[in-house]
């Protein structure tokens, strides 16, 4: 009994060995190339399981999109503008054989890419004017396009070179040197000064518009308002006039006569001193006696 | 008895096949790293026990979040200073910190074509700002083109996204707190309180002529309005004076001596008691008068003697009078 049960442990062990040493997996995130004494035999692409030599051994890469991102650093513009631009690398593993014998692993990768491509971004950025990156003007901004350029020329050259596929180059950040804010802030402040200025100046010749306006709105109500009266006034004075001439018109000399008896009630006073003649018609009957009825 | 304990190990093993997919996941199952099923959705299911096979679970519902240009609590993104600050393009310079979030779309692709999929995204949107940004003065994006950056921001990253084959979508790209850089931030600050006092300055000029012209008009309705009493009040004064008088003259008409002597005297009637009166006889001698007379006269009471008694204290009688 238990001869056999160590003979089966036995066999179940060489099983192990030979399946260790002869079957890999390549996981889905992955790509493998099969090495025989350090030198590349065969890609392995796709994920699965696979059959090697005991002799071989299986290298794996990360076949996943990956980004390598270096420090931002400063170039120059055509138009001799200092920029600080920070860029990253969208890269995979195109081809495990050329990238083991090229570059080995990531870190060896980045620099190559690094060789590739800094050199190609400083240079098609070095030939533009600080107003193909920004602009307010439409259609000037052409960054997307040069960015576009520097990725298909890196592609080709990685490819070839390391078994690279450059996915895409992007340009994270684009900022000014420390040195240089200075005075661009400077800049930045005159400008904003100019234009509260410019505000508050327009808030006050509008103001004044807004104030004279409504002044000589005012003037002409007023005045028109003056003359309307006055005329309404002057018809209602030749009206009256016309009205009394109307009256007095009809007898002139009653009027005369009981214009002036009420006259006399008005400025004849105890200050008046009037000298009567007795031949005068209200004393008449004073001296002559009591009047005779006409016959 | 070694057969049965095998049995019960491998049974075992057998069992650990078995997994669950919450509600709001999708799972996908590996068979030696390779990808058999992509899309196993809720509930419980059966796939080959380790190492043979593998279970991945993604949170296809679950948005989750991304900053750009600041650090979220939960994360470190490497601070540099300014991280977020970007290049307008009238060359200003600006702080513009960015919300992403964002769902799976393809659980296969998220889990096994990118690796940091948070990070390719940070980078993506951080391409479409820098672009879109580059293309807009600072005070548009201070103000009023919020929503436009954040819109195209998120049109262009999703983009990237595709091309790079991240298997996420985008649902939102949202600006925080969008900030002039520090060193300038009072100058910007300035800018708005002008622009306030602008307004206010105009405001308040037609406050005032808000106010003076209803005044005015007011006014004006006040002045027509009076000369309107004015000219009524004359009109209607003279028509009842004309029609008094008009009664009176009717009457005067129908017996004119009579009127007239009755007019007159009535008159005297009233006027004569408040005067001083002085009566002179008439005739012989002429028609002169003594003035010192009439002074004196003037000075005392209102009432006089009638005729030569009062010429008798002073002058000769017969009324000659020097």
């Amino acid at each position: 009994m238990k001869k056999r049960s160590v003979t089966w442990l036995l066999v179940g062990a060489a099983l192990f060995l030979l399946g260790a040493s002869t079957l890999f997996v390549v996981d889905e995130t992955q790509m493998g190339v099969v090495t025989q004494f350090g030198r590349p035999v065969r890609n392995v692409m796709d994920p699965g399981l696979y059959v090697k030599l005991p002799i071989q051994s299986v290298t794996r890469f990360d076949a996943r999109l990956q980004i390598y991102n270096p420090r931002p650093s400063e170039l120059l513009t055509r138009d001799k503008k200092n920029l600080v631009v920070d860029n990253y690398v969208a890269w995979r593993v195109k081809d495990p054989e050329r990238f083991l014998t090229a570059v080995r692993d990531t870190l060896g990768a980045e620099r190559c890419l690094h060789d590739v491509i800094w050199a190609r971004i400083r240079g098609a950025l070095g030939n533009s004017d600080l107003s193909s990156i920004v602009s307010t003007e439409p259609g000037q901004v052409q960054l997307a396009s040069i960015m576009g350029e520097v990725t298909a020329q890196a592609r080709a050259e990685a490819d070839r070179r390391y078994g690279i596929e450059v996915v895409d180059v992007g340009v994270r950040r684009v900022n000014l040197p420390e040195q240089n804010k200075q005075s661009v802030f400077e800049r930045m402040r005159a400008e904003r000064e100019r234009i509260a200025r410019q505000y508050r100046a327009e808030g006050e010749e509008e103001a004044l518009k807004i104030r004279a306006q409504a002044d000589r709105e005012k003037s002409r109500i007023l005045s028109e308002a003056y003359r309307d009266a006055e005329r309404i006034r002057g018809s209602g004075d030749a009206e009256a006039i016309r009205v009394y001439a109307a009256a007095h018109g009809r007898d002139p000399a009653f009027y005369k006569m009981t214009r002036t008896l009420e006259a006399y009630r008005k400025f004849l006073n105890d200050r008046t001193t009037v000298i009567l003649s007795s031949d005068s018609e209200l004393l008449k009957l004073l001296s002559a006696g009591r009047a005779k009825p006409a016959p | 008895m070694r057969t049965r304990e095998l049995a019960i190990l491998a049974a075992i093993w057998v069992a650990s096949g078995i997994y669950v997919v919450p509600p709001g996941q999708q799972a996908v199952v590996r068979h030696f790293g390779r990808v058999v099923n992509a899309g196993m959705a809720p509930g419980m299911h059966y796939r080959m026990p380790y190492p043979i096979g593998r279970v991945d679970r993604v949170k296809v519902r679950e948005q989750q979040r991304v900053s750009v240009g600041f650090e979220l609590t939960d994360e470190v993104i490497g601070a540099e200073r300014d991280a977020g600050q970007f290049l307008t393009g009238d060359q200003n310079l600006i702080n513009v910190p960015v919300m992403v979030q964002y769902t799976v779309g393809d659980p296969e692709a998220y889990l096994f074509r990118v690796r940091d999929v948070p990070g390719v995204i940070r980078r993506a949107v951080e391409v479409a700002l820098v672009d879109v940004i580059a293309r807009q003065g600072v005070d548009y994006v201070l103000t009023i083109g919020r929503t436009e950056v954040q819109n195209e921001a998120q049109e262009r990253a999703q983009a990237v996204l595709d091309a790079y084959g991240a298997g996420v979508a985008i649902a939102s790209v949202s600006l925080q707190n969008v900030q002039p850089p520090a060193e300038v931030k009072d100058a910007f600050a300035e800018v708005a309180s002008a622009r306030e006092d602008r307004n206010r300055i105009i405001d308040e000029a037609r406050g005032y002529s808000n106010d003076i012209l209803p005044r005015a008009r007011g006014e004006a309705r006040k002045q027509l309005e009076d000369a309107q009493a004015y000219r009524d009040r004359r009109v209607n004064e003279a028509r009842g004076d004309a029609a008094r008088f008009v009664k009176a003259y009717e009457e005067y008409r129908r017996a004119k001596d009579v009127t007239t002597a009755r007019l007159y005297l009535e008159t005297m009637e009233e006027i004569l008691p408040r005067m001083k009166s002085v009566l002179v006889e008439a005739g012989g001698g002429g028609d002169s008068l003594d003035i010192s007379l009439l002074q004196r006269l003037a000075r005392e009471e209102p009432r006089a003697p009638v005729g030569g008694d009062a010429a008798k204290p002073e002058a000769p009688a017969g009324g000659s009078a020097r």
